[in-house]
């Protein structure tokens, strides 16, 4: 029999649903992979075997006693360690908060497990979500599940790296400026940076509320979109989301693609992007096509001033956010993180408001450039091969900020802009490292991205492709 | 004629305004960033119009979401 810790979490959900495997067996391959490969990856903060196996045997139970089951029944999932879970430690990455147990539940998480799903563990994340390479001075470097001398991208560097090593079969991330795209390019997953307003952030460790969004991360479009459709909607928790009702994204994907125009981008996204990336972009272009996609050539807005706006609330937001700790215990705080935040103190407070104020125009304007020809933008997530570990983490070295900035030039200004944006594995490097397409939508249009995705995924096989541990 | 961010100033802000204590050579470092996203805000900015607010964005994405095959 197949190892059910290889299934994607759509097959082995109805596996478990018909009987064709137990929850518990599902749970225990996962935890023999954790147990056989962890080492290796450091993907997780907390592991939570006892509760795990617990909760699968509980499964089990209900599904002998013929009770209802949910869509993800019995599926074992882990989560970037900063969703709050009532009575549970959540570290957030940090040495600050490495006791904190908080008194509520994230509303994602009881929408997961109102849904059936199994809490495997808190996984491993850059210091509160600063930081976008998954590098973590207090728990410890996340590494590459293809290979370790490489980063694994971040601020959700655990949920990328443990879906890709099949420890579970998804997780939450978050993405304030390409915190789930990026990691799930980085280690060849899929990955859902919502609309913002899309999904609850209620529960969820701040990073700067008026970019946070919450996303999974899966082995698949189908996974992706499973797990969006249980904890997508609105909450009265959390007054910025939206009272958009959320289509049925497995029909969507069902109608096919037929009619959709893809936007490919003639300016900035390809000016200055490594060969092979956009080697392997091209290809992917032409499945598209081939599957009876309309390709339109746009000129997009220049993203630096959307970069840099971006920049500007979540750098003046998570200075807020930290004022206190920075003040009190500034040698808890690792040194990316408090660089990261610290330019937020010196930014007047007009700035800020400023920054705000402009999000509509630059929205209209990028509506008006680009969703006025077509329906999806398709371009890189990042423009160069997955980095190496050690050339960019703080070594002192000028030219590690620079390739920080570079990594996220593509993802920050979508934040900005408050789109929804889709990462799909593509290709890989000379290296064997992942390399990933970014499909961006218009304002809650996380149904068309699926659609898309999955055309393209039923159309290749790079997803299918697993790490060798 | 428009005075450049020192750090003497960002020292300044930091005891002054921030009750916070960072070191010179810290201050140097945060100059360029600091006015590299002012600057970018500023001449942005230029181009808000008297109504603009931060909630029409909100607005916008609901205004903007596709049609027709969306709906459930």
């Amino acid at each position: 029999m197949t190892d059910p810790a290889l299934m994607s979490l759509t097959e082995v959900a109805a596996a478990i649903r018909d009987g064709a495997v137990s929850s518990v067996d599902v749970t225990k391959a996962c935890l023999d992979r954790i147990e056989a490969h962890e080492g290796q990856i450091n993907s997780i903060i907390n592991l939570e075997r006892a509760e795990a196996l617990e909760s699968a045997k509980a499964a089990d139970a209900a599904r002998e006693r013929g009770d209802a089951m949910g869509p993800l029944h019995g599926v074992p999932l882990a989560h970037k360690d900063m969703y709050y879970r009532r009575g549970h430690i959540s570290t957030c990455g940090s040495t600050i908060r490495r006791n904190y147990v908080p008194d509520i539940t994230a509303t994602v998480l009881e929408k997961l497990e109102a849904a059936g799903a199994l809490y495997v563990a808190g996984l491993n994340m850059s210091e509160f979500a600063a930081g976008p390479t998954g590098h973590n001075e207090h728990f410890g470097d996340c590494r590459n599940p293809w290979n370790r001398d490489h980063i694994t991208g971040g601020s959700s560097s655990g949920s990328g790296a443990a879906t890709a090593a099949r420890f579970v079969f998804g997780a939450m991330g978050s993405d304030t400026g390409g915190s789930v795209r990026l990691p799930a390019a980085l280690c060849g997953v899929v990955g859902l940076k919502p609309t913002y307003g899309r999904i609850s952030r209620y529960g969820a460790m701040p990073r700067a509320w008026s970019n946070d969004t919450m996303g999974p991360l899966a082995r698949t479009v189908r996974d992706c979109a499973l797990l969006t459709q249980v904890i997508a909607g609105t909450d009265p928790n959390d007054p910025t989301t939206a009272d958009e009702p959320v289509p049925d994204y497995a029909a969507a994907i069902e109608r096919g693609i037929e009619g959709l125009r893809v936007a490919i981008p003639v300016n900035v996204f390809y000016d200055d992007i490594d060969e092979t990336v956009a080697a392997v972009l091209r290809d992917s272009v032409d499945v598209l096509r081939g599957l009876g996609a309309e390709i339109v050539e746009v000129e997009v807005p220049d993203l630096e001033p959307m970069f840099r706006l971006g920049d500007a609330i979540s750098k003046t937001e998570a200075a807020t956010i930290h004022a206190k700790w920075m003040r009190q215990r500034p040698q808890d705080y690792g040194h990316h993180t408090a660089t990261r935040i610290e330019a937020g103190f010196h930014l007047p407070a007009t700035r800020y408001i400023e920054a705000l104020s402009l999000r509509r125009r630059y929205l209209a304007d990028f509506i008006d450039r680009v969703f006025t020809k077509a329906d999806i933008l398709h371009t890189p997530t990042i423009p160069m091969p997955v980095p190496r570990i050690d050339e960019s983490g703080f070594d002192g070295s000028d030219s590690v900020p620079a390739l920080v900035a570079r990594m996220t030039m593509f993802t920050r200004p979508i934040n900005y802009l408050g789109l929804p944006s889709l990462s799909v594995p593509c290709g890989f490097t000379d290296g064997n490292l992942p390399v990933a397409c970014q499909l961006v939508g218009r304002p809650f249009g996380e149904a068309q991205l699926f659609a898309m995705g999955a055309a393209y995924q039923d159309a290749t096989d790079w997803h299918l492709q697993c790490p060798v541990l | 004629m428009k005075a450049k961010v020192t750090s003497e100033l960002i020292l300044q802000q930091a005891s002054a305004l921030q009750r916070l204590e960072i070191t010179d050579e810290r201050a140097e470092e945060l100059t360029s960033e600091v006015a590299a996203i002012n600057d970018t805000v500023l001449d942005a900015a230029l181009e808000m119009e008297f109504d603009d607010e931060p909630a029409s964005h909100a607005r916008l994405l609901r205004v903007e979401k596709p049609k027709g095959a969306e709906t459930p």
